[in-house]
């Protein structure tokens, strides 16, 4: 915690408050010199809860300028202790009385550290001063100078919400200023230029500038930003003309380019000069494309002919879905194109077995399913798409053995597209289905055993199977680390601390945030500062926002705080989480609120939620995800924002501001915003009560019946959950809420406890309850598969059927061990 | 269709549908920034019409005199965007990004790639790369001791260059490369 005087941070570290401000006045007194004990005192009053105390001293000391770095980070310590800000921030103040570049390096530091840009922004000016007058090189000055100019672009477009309009217009014109005597020789430096001279509205210098540029040295940051100058003003002769030039003389094939250069041409009168650039360019994907977006400019050019003409040519190639569904529209009638080449390809043959697939029947078929299904989406709905997708699986899947290790089968996709229409078709998602479903899926997975999206599937499916052991296997054969462990564990983390005591991946993505992005990410803005890598420091500091305001790691706080709970772990919620907690939830109180392309000043969620829908037809069924999300569905944000305040009423008795929280919580529980299931919901109402004074607690909801479907174990582990936070709120502040209040709880508490006492009573009859339902289940599915017209045209074997049974069994002895642990 | 952009570091929130296949290197945070750093114009993606990340190179130069080279760290590709050319295009793009004077003027690009990923070598030659040498026990374990007496098609290396136009006399590349046996700890710049 300090430098100085290790004893006092010891005794910080235990609690001992009284003794610890003993000591420290001693040592004011020993050094009456060093401001850091100053520091020190008023951060010990602040953690003895002498609140007041703790802000004049800490002003006071303020006051006096104090320039030791490490003390004036103990002083911003001290004020967010306090939940107080002080009129001028700390580096700031300490910095104007005291210029030093040393100093304001240090302010520089820090405001990277906490991703406040306008603190950027302000040090980086603040240095452009000091420089000149510290002995610092020419090389030197031009760095700094260039920081403070990319500084005010930072601030203009990452934090324009927050700016004053005069700061808007001033900040691009104070950027050039900075540099407008600086040679600027390489990309990033003119980047920045550009950007500024775009935010002042100095559109044609801009150009001038970057076409100069592009002429010495072919950029791609600088040219992308040119076309779009271009475009931007309207230029479109100059503009066909260079997206020309790009495309012919350089060989540069880009989409980007190609749609500016036939937008170009339009507005230009130039089209037929385009059309015949695109006639006789090499037929490319790109150039094929450019002919179907003719069709946007002109009715001569038919789309169909085109589309006929793509599908022909790409048909066999598996980007061709991606590519049309540009250009195809839901709704669209492709099916007499997709007829014509089924026949031409000679599908028909290949169905009745008379020839063997290809890698290019496989590719087309997928291809041919996925455009009619996604034109005509009703296909969905029909029993008859299941069969047609199970006749084409079969039909191909001899190419299941000639795989190479590492090598995907596309086919597994007829699969995917059948998972999603069984469960269009099904009244409602309920555990015989999801068996068959994870049957099917665990068989295209025996010889596919590489592609992610079943696996994605199938972590969902056992999931709303209470499988946790099984997703959880399955997770980790995906190698998921570092930054995907923010974007893509929230499959297994979501609500995993009700269903499973082990924390192993929670902490392991504490890890990633509190370790990893915390030393990495501050340090490689620094880097990209002093490499001059400009052009790329926006997204740097974006990068670090969305990291340390992000929605994963916020659940994943609270996730901790649920399993810590469970295990009577209260040091683990009072030091670590707890903090944490207070901190997200000031966070989004000071957040000024920001623009939509803003990430600053909001919770950030990078939840990858597209890659599991990136199957099929590339787009999320709203129909199927309806059903997926009513069993454990997904965190949003009005869950998170309820269930920080929920742990914040227990917890922070203390916060100066405690009664914001309850109105807070209130409003948003009755808002019904939250994804909450109906355990969660009614664990919640019982805090409701409490602070709305109520004696007469809700019923609890009937408990589930059925072990294989999440809610039971999450209803368990809730109920228990729910009985600690009465019993800590009972030992801790029970008495702030009044006779009443203890009341409620009490008899909340005597009503869990009967509860836990009988499910624990009868938790011994769990393993031979669930082996019954299950053997029920595997007489039914075994059937469905023999006997059923779609069941039987899977082609699964009993022999798969019991090998899946006999895992699910076993993943659900798991499953039981857990909740025995409760 | 494909577009070609430049890497920004959110990008990396991007990347699921890329780094899950089993054959992509999922990196440390700082080793992608740290390529962003050094070498901002050498981290670029390819793009669907949706936006869409569908590929990315990862390259940097290093080396001295007439060493002095583009190096390809990783090249990789969507599952939905293969065998179109995609990594080609990618590879040809560093070529024209650093065989200019300005910014790189380099003398040849080279990458390492397993001695049994045929599919990938034969892409490389038909890019023009040639092997240079054979980086014995590259991919091996902590623990295995690489021997040039015992050659392991699943561990070794070959160092594959292609020359570029500063190379006139061709020097960066030879004959024979497959012979030439080297340890990892021979390979540096």
């Amino acid at each position: 915690m300090t430098k100085y005087d290790k004893l006092i941070d010891d005794i910080i570290a235990s609690k001992n408050f009284t003794h610890a401000l003993s000591v420290v006045t001693d040592k004011i007194k020993q050094y009456p010199n060093t401001s850091y004990f100053y520091a020190l005192e008023a951060q010990v009053l602040a953690l003895s809860g002498e609140i007041n105390k703790a802000i004049d001293k800490a002003n006071d000391l303020l006051a006096r300028f104090p320039s030791d770095v490490t003390t004036l980070k103990l002083l911003i310590d001290v004020y967010e202790l306090c939940d107080y800000t002080p009129k001028e921030d700390v580096f700031e103040k300490v910095s104007k009385k005291y210029p030093t570049f040393q100093l304001i390096q240090e302010w520089l530091d820090h405001a990277i550290q906490n991703f406040d840009i306008l603190g950027m922004q302000k040090a980086t000016m603040s240095l452009t001063k000091s420089v000149s007058s510290s002995g610092q090189s020419d090389e030197n000055i031009k760095i700094i100078k260039l920081w403070a100019a990319a500084s005010f672009m930072l601030a203009c477009n990452c934090c324009k919400s927050q700016l004053k309009p005069i700061q808007v217009k001033l900040y691009p014109q104070l950027g050039l200023k900075m540099i407008e005597h600086l040679s600027l020789s390489s990309a990033p430096e003119v980047y920045v230029q550009s950007k500024l001279l775009e935010l002042s509205g100095k559109d044609e210098e801009n150009l001038e500038k970057l076409g100069n540029f592009l002429k010495k040295e072919n950029d791609l940051e600088l040219k992308i930003l040119y076309f779009n100058g271009l475009e931007k003003a309207k230029k479109y002769d100059v503009l066909y003309e260079t997206t020309k030039h790009y495309l012919v003389d350089m060989n540069e094939d880009d989409w980007d380019t190609w749609k500016l250069f036939l937008e170009s041409a339009s507005h230009s009168g130039k089209l037929e000069d385009a059309i015949s650039v695109v006639k006789s360019y090499a037929v490319t994907r790109n150039s094929q494309l450019a002919l179907l977006e003719l069709s946007k400019y002109s009715e001569e050019y038919p789309k169909d002919e085109y589309v006929a003409n793509y599908i022909s040519k790409y048909g066999h190639k598996l980007c061709l879905f991606p590519d049309l569904s540009i250009f195809v529209k839901s709704g669209d009638d492709i099916t007499k194109i997709l007829e014509v080449e089924y026949e031409t390809r000679d599908i028909p043959k290949l169905l009745s077995g008379t020839r063997k697939p290809t890698e290019a029947d496989v590719i087309f078929l997928v291809n041919y399913l996925k455009l009619k299904a996604y034109t005509d989406q009703s296909l969905f709905k029909s029993p008859e798409f299941i069969t047609t997708c199970c006749t084409f699986y079969n039909a191909t899947k001899p190419l299941l053995n000639k795989l190479v290790e590492f090598e995907y089968f596309p086919g597994f996709e007829f699969i995917i597209l059948t998972i999603q229409s069984m469960i269009t078709q099904a009244p409602a998602l309920d555990e015989l289905l999801i068996i068959k479903l994870i049957i099917i899926l665990e068989n295209t997975l025996e010889k596919n055993k590489f592609e992610f999206h079943l696996k994605l599937w199938l972590i969902s499916l056992y999931s709303k199977l209470n499988l946790f052991s099984k997703s959880s296997a399955l997770f980790d054969s995906l190698k998921i680390k570092s930054i995907q462990l923010d974007t893509i564990s929230y499959p297994i983390t979501n609500r995993s601390s009700t269903v499973t005591s082990n924390v192993s991946k929670l902490e392991e993505i504490s890890k990633f945030f509190n370790f990893n992005v915390k030393n990495e990410v501050p340090q490689m803005i620094q880097n990209c500062l002093h490499s001059l890598a400009l052009n790329k420091l926006q997204g740097f500091v974006e990068f670090q926002i969305r990291l340390e305001t992000s929605f994963t790691k916020i659940s994943n706080v609270l996730e901790l705080c649920n399993a810590a709970r469970l295990t009577n772990h209260k040091t683990a919620i009072d030091d670590r989480l707890k903090p944490t907690l207070r901190k997200y939830y000031k966070f989004w109180h000071s957040a000024p609120g920001s623009t939509d392309e803003e990430v600053y000043g909001k919770i950030n969620d990078n939840r990858d939620l597209t890659t599991f829908w990136d199957c099929g037809i590339h787009t999320k069924l709203e129909d199927v995800d309806a059903k997926l999300n009513s069993i454990n569905p997904l965190f949003n944000l009005s869950y998170l924002k309820l269930m920080v305040l929920r742990e914040l009423i227990i917890y922070d008795i203390h916060y100066p501001n405690y009664e914001d929280y309850k109105k807070e919580f209130i409003e948003l529980y009755e808002s019904s915003d939250a994804s909450l299931t109906s355990i969660e919901r009614w664990s919640l109402s019982a805090i409701v009560q409490l602070i709305k004074g109520e004696t007469k607690a809700d019923q609890i909801p009937e408990a589930p019946s059925n072990l294989l479907n999440f809610n039971f174990s999450h209803y368990y582990f809730t109920v228990v959950n729910t009985n600690k936070q009465i019993q800590y709120i009972l030992s801790n502040h029970g008495a702030t809420w009044g006779i009443s209040g203890v009341k409620l709880l009490k008899s909340i508490s005597a009503q869990l406890n009967r509860l836990i006492k009988s499910f624990r009573e009868e938790s011994l009859e769990l393993n031979v309850a669930s082996k019954h339902i299950l053997s029920e289940y595997k007489v039914k599915v075994s059937d469905w598969f023999v006997n059923d017209p779609i069941g039987s045209s899977f082609k699964i074997t009993a022999k798969q059927v019991n090998t899946s049974f006999d895992s699910i069994e076993d993943a659900n002895y798991k499953s039981i061990v857990e909740l025995r642990k409760i | 269709m494909t577009s070609i952009k430049p890497v920004q570091a959110t990008d990396l929130f991007e990347t699921n549908p890329i780094n899950l296949d089993p054959l992509t290197e999922n990196f440390y945070i700082y080793f992608y920034l740290q390529y962003l750093t050094d070498w901002p114009s050498l981290f670029y993606k390819s793009t669907s019409a949706r936006n869409t990340i569908t590929g990315y190179m990862l390259a940097k130069t290093e080396g001295k005199s007439r060493d002095w080279h583009s190096h390809i760290s990783a090249v990789t590709i969507d599952p939905n965007y293969r065998r179109i050319g995609l990594a080609s295009w990618l590879c040809k793009a560093l070529e024209s990004y650093t065989e200019p004077e300005k910014p790189y003027h380099a003398y040849f690009v080279d990458l390492f790639v397993k001695c049994n990923n045929k599919t990938a070598i034969t892409l490389y030659e038909k890019l023009g790369y040639s092997v240079f040498r054979r980086v014995v026990g590259y991919y091996g374990g902590p623990n295995d001791i690489p021997s040039k007496k015992k050659l392991i098609d699943n561990e070794d290396a070959f160092d594959m260059r292609k020359p570029l136009k500063r190379d006139v006399k061709r020097k960066s590349v030879r004959e024979n490369g497959r012979k030439q046996l080297v340890f990892p700890e021979d390979v540096y710049f």
